[in-house]
């Protein structure tokens, strides 16, 4: 097929993806749960990747998942349209997996007294084989480390944005990225 | 040390997009939606109530007793009687569950700290099996399992103020 009719073909197959997205909003905002469904199946797969990178098990990251598209249901009808629909998902993502480590940090931190720590080699090994690279080591880092690098390295976020996400100072972000950077290149530098 | 940054920088600009949950997660997120709930403590892929984990946690203990490479006599003892333990515990929660299953809860967001009582159990299970003659965990464990049942008392049994 020559490329010019080839790009008219897959601009005009874009724009139908975009008039069926917009349609399927429309129709979720209403009370529609199957539009609501085939919105989650569409965006499922980057939800749950921003979530694993976060969150560093696959079973918090399925439980932040949920939470996700849960908020999404109730807070759909806010969505005017300002940004693309996928930027304003992945905004609430971040927030909401950010929002759930904060609350499953803290009864770890006061029963065993850990602040900070590495996950167990266990929940590492959890990981499918199929995973890349930096899949298979973010899970390794602490959870304050893996969250800022995640958020600057992979989500384009600023220090001072992250700062404000994470209530943490930007001085504070920019350690941990470091910490990340130091133990990624560390673990890549072993293998 | 110029390849291992050029190779992570590979890697941040080859990630995938996507990756696929193993779990299917749309009932857990229907159920939520329809029952109003802010959380997805209840899922179906996952056991249902604090009972079934709690089942599921003594059937663990039980299997570690049998199967666990060079567990002492006095280790063998203890966890044993962590799982006897465990079941009372999961005795104790289908009871009042059965209590008050006509019951409307008396505020919302009681499933958000039952959720954090039961990762704390299962964290403090955790580190019992790797240390089970720990007095201060096992006493730390009797407080949060005391937690969850004072919790559903008064989540669905509050007591009334008298004047």
């Amino acid at each position: 097929m020559p490329f010019a009719e080839k790009s008219k073909q897959q601009g005009a197959e874009v724009i139908t993806l975009a008039e069926n997205e917009k349609a399927l909003i429309a129709m979720a905002s209403q009370g529609d749960q199957g539009a609501f469904q085939k919105l989650y199946q569409m965006n499922l797969g980057k939800v749950y990747a921003l979530c694993l990178r976060l969150t560093g098990t696959t079973h918090h990251a399925e439980e932040a998942t949920q939470e996700v598209f849960v908020t999404v249901w109730k807070k759909l009808k806010t969505f005017k349209g300002q940004s693309s629909f996928s930027t304003w998902l992945h905004s609430l993502s971040r927030n909401t997996a950010v929002s759930y480590m904060r609350r499953h940090r803290k009864w770890k931190e006061i029963i065993l007294r850990r602040d900070d720590e590495a996950p167990d080699v266990e929940q590492v090994a959890e990981q499918p084989a199929d995973f890349g690279l930096l899949d298979r080591l973010l899970p390794r880092l602490p959870a304050q480390a893996r969250m800022v690098f995640v958020l600057h390295a992979i989500e384009g976020l600023r220090h001072e944005e992250i700062a404000k996400t994470l209530k943490i100072s930007t001085a504070t972000s920019k350690v941990h990225f470091h910490r990340a950077k130091t133990l990624l290149t560390k673990w890549v530098d072993t293998l | 040390m110029k390849d291992i940054n050029q190779l992570l920088n590979n890697e941040l600009e080859n990630i995938n997009e996507a990756l696929q949950p193993e779990n299917d997660l749309w009932p857990g997120i229907e159920h939520a939606i329809n029952h109003g709930s802010d959380k997805t403590w209840i899922t179906f892929n996952k056991p249902a109530t604090a009972l079934a984990a709690s089942i599921l946690v003594a059937a663990l203990i039980s299997m570690l007793v049998i199967l666990k490479p060079g567990s002492t006599a006095i280790d063998t003892e203890v966890l044993q009687a962590l799982s006897v333990l465990q079941k009372n515990h999961a005795g104790n929660l289908q009871s009042l569950m059965v209590d008050y299953q006509e019951r409307s809860p008396s505020y919302p967001d009681w499933e958000v700290e039952m959720q954090q009582l039961e990762e704390a159990e299962a964290l403090l299970y955790n580190a019992l099996l790797e240390d089970p003659n720990n007095m201060a965990l096992l006493e730390l464990l009797r407080q949060i399992q005391d937690k969850q049942i004072a919790l559903l008392n008064m989540v669905y049994a509050p007591r009334l103020t008298t004047i």
